[in-house]
């Protein structure tokens, strides 16, 4: 099953969408998926087990909880499905318009994450191992403000923060070939559920290094 | 009125506070998230089953852990009560660590026990940071070479860590009896 909204494939849509990447490098998609397929996908990440991780600061720190699974893997049919669309049809998706030949992770596994009171990613930018696009598929279904934490932020150079308030239904996708691409998520004071599908796609294999 | 938590100090024999914090420090702690009908929150923790009596293999700070929490700091808690105490894990050395991200929430509760923390935390940081504990009205920064005896029926808290400090303690749950 395909749980694209289906206006997202219209080539109107994909060129707009071309010509926004072309231009920022950075964008987010309101209204990703169709409805119900949202719905169904947080419903079956509220029930599936997460583990709390962490790392220590001496690279970059972070706290969070995470599930990570590859679709022949899960036992959850709802995210299985997801998870084998998220290494074909989304990839298909974006290299449509990214103008870039992409890949999964080769292990087709999919990460699923829970930002919860405490939770943090500190400053960090996704450069190397071959990746070329971070994307963040956000499904928390309330906002809050900044000060609380829990945004996604993208540090400038000469100081700026872009922040982004963690969606419902988006996709925040970003290119990540640059090592000045910093981004984090301030540490979360309040008790909020930012939950989220994130990770990478690659070069494909004799794609554009 | 809530009664104060005990604080004993220097609560070990002159230079074990500091064997104990080397090896805390090579501890693989662990994210741990507390969820229990009465409290919550998150630590980093590793339970290490304490060394045999006489395993002359065992290093000497771990060596000496068995005959610290499962006599002295039995001893010290009971004296300090007025009540017999004992440990309520035998056998298992709790290294707790707050780090970024840490907090803790208990609420009152019927528990008769009490919790012991040998603070092993060498520096000290401003309140605002967070990790500082309250037990009703009384607030304290985890310090150095202190014991630290609560009432388990009484509601605990950590506030927020939010710096990438850390305080060290062995968490030694006692038992009436």
């Amino acid at each position: 099953m395909d749980p694209l909204r289906s206006g997202l494939r219209q080539p109107e849509h994909i060129d707009a969408l071309r010509r926004v990447w072309a231009e920022q490098h950075s964008l987010r998609i309101d209204g990703v998926l169709e409805p119900a397929q949202a719905t169904a996908l947080l419903g079956a990440l509220r029930q599936a087990p997460h583990a709390l991780v962490s790392a220590p600061p001496d690279n970059f720190a972070y706290l969070y909880w995470k599930r990570t699974a590859t679709p022949a893997a899960d036992p959850d049919p709802v995210l299985s499905s997801f998870s084998a669309w998220m290494g074909s049809g989304f990839v298909d998706w974006v290299s449509s318009w990214s103008g870039q030949a992409l890949a999964p992770h080769p292990s087709r596994e999919v990460t699923a994450t829970l930002f919860g009171y405490g939770c943090y990613l500190d400053t960090h930018n996704d450069f190397g191992h071959g990746r070329r696009l971070a994307f963040v598929l956000g499904l928390t279904p309330e906002a809050w403000p900044a000060g609380e934490g829990g945004h996604l932020e993208f540090l400038s150079p000469d100081g700026a923060v872009e922040r982004r308030v963690p969606g419902w239904n988006t996709l925040d996708i970003f290119d990540v070939t640059g090592q000045d691409r910093f981004h984090r998520i301030p540490i979360l004071t309040a008790s909020r559920e930012r939950r989220a599908v994130s990770g990478w796609l690659y070069a494909a294999e004799g794609g554009t290094p | 009125m809530m009664p104060a938590p005990h604080h004993l100090e220097p609560a070990l024999p002159d230079g074990q506070a500091a064997e104990l914090a080397a090896a805390a420090a090579l501890l693989p702690l662990q994210p741990h998230a507390i969820q229990s009908p009465v409290a919550a929150g998150v630590c980093w923790r590793c339970d290490l089953a304490l060394p045999a009596p006489g395993d002359l293999r065992a290093p000497r700070a771990l060596a000496a852990l068995r005959p610290l929490l499962e006599e002295t700091i039995p001893a010290l808690a009971s004296r300090a009560l007025g009540r017999t105490l004992r440990p309520a894990r035998p056998g298992v050395g709790s290294f707790w660590a707050l780090r970024k991200g840490a907090w803790y929430a208990r609420a009152a509760s019927e528990d008769v026990g009490v919790t012991a923390l040998l603070e092993l935390t060498g520096a000290a940081w401003p309140a605002l940071w967070g990790g500082h504990l309250q037990s009703g009205a009384h607030t304290w920064a985890l310090g150095w070479d202190r014991l630290s005896l609560l009432e388990a029926r009484q509601p605990l808290s950590v506030s927020l860590l939010t710096r990438h400090v850390e305080a060290t303690f062995l968490h030694i749950p006692l038992v009436g009896g």
